[in-house]
């Protein structure tokens, strides 16, 4: 800097990131060895995933980490509109429910392969969130939210009731395993092995379009609107078309997982879709932090597999987590991993 | 260049703006000045299409914009640097730039880097801050991110709400020095202001703007010099 400081009003504009001078700890340096931007670091990990059935013999420890996943992947879905693009979603269930009961319908009812379900599914759950952003575009905040509670009601009252379809509250049993026919290979999965490589498979895909999302434009203009609606609209954002594409880009993922829990059960009720269901996957962003990935696997770890492990304690464990919860709230409002908020400072 | 015309607009029943003409001119500075709730923040947002007009037409290089939506104006080239700065806290400050540059995302022939490099001409301290979220900066480096944000887009014109706002009496000076350096540059701007003798000091012309409508109309040295008014409309100095 040759000009000279210019005063400091607002404070705090002392921080600099780089420079010579600064002697970085041997912990940092570790850290950034081991960054998660490292390809090694992603293969090491990507491996230890692999590794996990081998080490993991117990069915119940394998259904838990089966189940942190699942919800690894309902929770990155609801990342994108309450991360990235900062928009409350209290109904993320339906489109869960939406990628469920697709998977259960075409599979049991038109014998339709589980792998093309799938992207069918995702094709419905797209659809239904372009049917909810539409008409919420100019909602704002907690009106936002009290219409994807609503939807997130509709979706359930129609499965609980649509009988000729969903069969109503008796729900859809006898979801058949998917199979792998590939020549003279006939894989099927139907052990909990198999199941949890495909749910890795969809943790992985899900990562990577989160991640690709989030370096694209569009993820700088969801961003964007994150941060100030206002100031992004006169930026050049067309602000209904990037709020719909990140509820429809979210339902999707909702989507993903909801066809893998009906193969994974194999019974889908609408009892699993209730909005309860969206609470659990609304905390998860929260306490990782919101708009931060591993935040929110991080955060999917705690939130489904800390009470697995205490479940000896019984209903103790739950009065544990809310406690957790509200002290997480108190000492780091922003999630483990999420950007710090400036509330406080950024006051106009 | 940009032309108001007749423009009236509307909050619900309340009148905010009153047969409002405005014309600014290329290379030019132009300056709306006026006191709390005079509609100087209305007349932005109706040029920016966020607030509708109800009769009237706002005209930009020759075609009409009003009734047009915000991002389809911004396209078209007008760049705002919005009242109090409002640049995105928690982006940084190479992605508010980023931001700024959000409209030639699927313009083969524009070259983000090479901009940057313009911007940092012009702001060199920006270039060090590349990497840090928005509000780790001071106000005065929030300001000039702010413009140049704005200058990312390669805009055909700049409307700048209350530049001054927020900032200490050094910077406010140093603010308005920037947005002579920027005019220079040949990009007329627009500004609302309620920093009567700074703005004028630096504008071509000023209009004053009183309880929604034009009241004076001159060049900013005639301007300057007819205090009488000026403290009757203005009630200072």
């Amino acid at each position: 800097m040759n000009k000279p400081r210019l005063d400091d009003l607002t404070g705090g504009s002392q921080i600099t990131t780089q420079g010579p001078g600064l002697q970085k700890s041997p912990l940092v340096r570790m850290t950034e060895v081991f960054a998660l931007s490292r390809w090694y670091t992603k293969l090491i990990i990507i491996f230890a995933c692999l590794l996990i059935p081998f080490i993991v013999h117990s069915n119940y420890a394998m259904r838990v980490i089966i189940y942190i996943c699942l919800y690894i992947v309902l929770a990155l879905g609801l990342n994108v509109v309450m991360g990235f693009t900062g928009l409350l979603n209290i109904g993320h269930a339906a489109f869960y429910a939406t990628g469920a009961y697709t998977s259960a319908i075409l599979m049991t009812s038109y014998g339709i392969p589980f792998w093309l379900t799938v992207p069918i599914g995702m094709v419905v759950g797209f659809t239904f969130g372009l049917a909810i952003g539409f008409p919420t575009l100019r909602l704002r905040d907690d009106y936002l939210a009290m219409v994807t509670l609503g939807f997130g009601q509709i979706v359930y009252i129609v499965a609980n009731n649509w009988m000729s379809l969903t069969r109503g509250p008796r729900g859809i049993p006898s979801i058949p395993p998917p199979c792998i026919n590939f020549f003279r290979w006939h894989i099927v999965i139907d052990s909990y092995r198999a199941y949890y490589y495909l749910i890795l498979l969809f943790v992985l895909l899900t990562v990577y379009a989160c991640i690709r999302a989030r370096d694209s434009r569009v993820g700088l203009a969801w961003m964007a609107i994150r941060e100030d609606e206002d100031v992004a609209a006169v930026m050049g954002i067309n602000l209904g078309f990037y709020k719909t594409l990140s509820f429809a880009f979210s339902a999707a993922l909702g989507a993903l997982a909801g066809s893998f829990f009906a193969v994974f059960q194999t019974f889908v009720s609408p009892n699993s879709f209730t909005i309860l269901e969206s609470v659990i996957i609304i905390t998860i962003p929260i306490l990782g932090g919101l708009g931060s990935i591993p935040g929110t696997i991080i955060g999917a770890i705690i939130m489904i597999g800390v009470p697995e492990i205490f479940r000896a304690a019984s209903e103790y464990r739950m009065v544990a987590v809310g406690a957790f919860m509200v002290l997480m709230m108190i000492f780091k409002p922003e999630g483990l991993l999420g950007k710090k908020l400036y509330q406080q400072v950024y006051k106009v | 260049m940009l032309k108001m015309t007749h423009v009236t607009t509307h909050y619900g029943p309340i009148r905010a703006l009153n047969d409002v003409t405005i014309e600014v001119a290329e290379n030019e500075i132009v300056c709306l000045l006026g006191g709390n709730a005079s509609g100087k923040s209305t007349t932005m947002k109706t040029i920016l299409g966020i607030v509708k007009t109800t009769s009237g037409q706002v005209e930009f290089m020759g075609k009409r914009i009003d009734g047009l939506p915000t991002y389809t104006i911004v396209r078209r080239g007008i760049s705002p640097v919005p009242e109090a700065r409002r640049i995105f806290a928690r982006l940084s400050v190479k992605e508010n730039l980023e931001m700024g540059a959000f409209i030639h995302r699927r313009d083969p022939g524009y070259d983000i880097e090479a901009e940057m490099e313009e911007v940092f001409k012009l702001f060199p301290q920006l270039r060090e801050r590349l990497q840090q979220d928005g509000i780790t900066l001071s106000g005065g480096e929030q300001q000039m991110l702010a413009i140049s944000r704005a200058l990312m887009a390669k805009p055909r014109m700049i409307v700048m709400d209350e530049p001054s706002m927020g900032l200490s009496p050094k910077l406010v000076g140093e603010v308005f020095e920037i947005i002579q350096k920027v005019s220079k540059i040949g990009i007329p701007i627009f500004v609302v202001e309620q920093n009567l003798k700074k703005a004028l000091s630096i504008a071509d012309r000023g209009y004053i703007l009183n309880k929604g409508q034009i009241v004076m109309e001159d060049s900013a040295k005639n301007l300057l010099q007819n205090e009488n008014v000026i403290k009757t409309y203005l009630g200072e100095e």
